[in-house]
């Protein structure tokens, strides 16, 4: 049941954007929780990689003559 | 090419899109090679499939051509493009799917929670690969959130005001979004 509630405020706790009265109980449960703290360590991590992701590297990019063809090619229809 | 040719300053993107706004034609196209890794980078990430964030990316430089006289440079051009690309994007979801479909469901649980192993080796590995991966899976309305999030960096009022839902609602879609992307990444790992 704690395990539970604690997940659900992960997000928010790792944030820093909880009430206090939240905060505490998050803080306690983590204190005696691994499987909870797995869950935040998870969660943080899927944080970082999505920051990450904002790069444009690695994207396999359409072909910038061709879509400049379609492009102009719509624009002359419009 | 002379020596003047190669160090003369390049034009800002304000001064192209105004002179795009005049009918010229070479700005609009120097704007649009200049940007149009950006918008497709983008569509990509919100919408998940190669094809679909190709035609995107010409409906956003479609959507510019017909509104760069708008552009005052009150703000970054590459700002006005962003907001631009996500605008005309959830504007295509909201004409595929009605405005429930946009969000997943508040009542359904559609998150299972997976708790750790308590063994590091055990876990998953979690990182930009297994997450794009995962981010493919994400239902429409989670990635939506995800990616303004998590990925663009918009604030949750901003996010909010973007797809006409209560800060919380934000909030709450974007934890269920992480926690099943989590879900995703660890049933990954399992099946390998």
């Amino acid at each position: 049941m704690d395990c539970a509630r604690s997940i659900e405020l992960l997000s928010e706790y790792s944030a820093g954007s909880l009430g206090e009265d939240d905060s505490i109980f998050v803080m306690m449960h983590l204190s005696g929780c691994v499987d909870c703290n797995g869950v935040l360590q998870d969660l943080k991590l899927i944080v970082q990689a999505a920051a990450a992701l904002r790069s444009e590297n690695g994207i396999a990019y359409p072909d910038e003559e061709v879509l400049w063809q379609r492009l102009s090619a719509r624009r002359i229809v419009h | 090419m002379t020596v003047a040719e190669v160090e003369k300053p390049q034009e800002s993107d304000f001064d192209l899109a105004k002179k795009a706004a005049a009918g010229d034609g070479k700005a609009f196209e120097e704007l649009y090679r200049r940007h149009y890794r950006r918008v497709y980078a983008l569509t990509l990430r919100m919408m998940g499939n190669p094809t679909e964030a190709e035609d995107m990316t010409q409906e956003v430089f479609l959507q510019l051509f017909n509104k760069i006289g708008m552009f005052r440079g009150e703000s970054q051009f590459t700002t006005w493009l962003h907001r631009m690309t996500v605008n005309q994007v959830l504007m295509h979801f909201r004409k595929k799917s009605t405005r429930s479909e946009l969000l997943t469901d508040e009542g359904e649980t559609p998150v299972q929670i997976v708790k750790g192993t308590g063994n590091p080796s055990k876990m998953p590995v979690i990182d930009r690969i297994s997450l794009e991966r995962a981010l493919k899976q994400l239902p429409t309305g989670y990635r939506t959130v995800f990616v303004l999030h998590d990925v663009e960096g918009y604030e949750h009022y901003e996010i909010a005001g973007m797809l006409g839902i209560a800060e919380g609602t934000s909030k709450s879609q974007l934890h269920k979004a992480r926690l099943k992307l989590r879900q995703l990444i660890r049933q990954e790992a399992a099946s390998k």
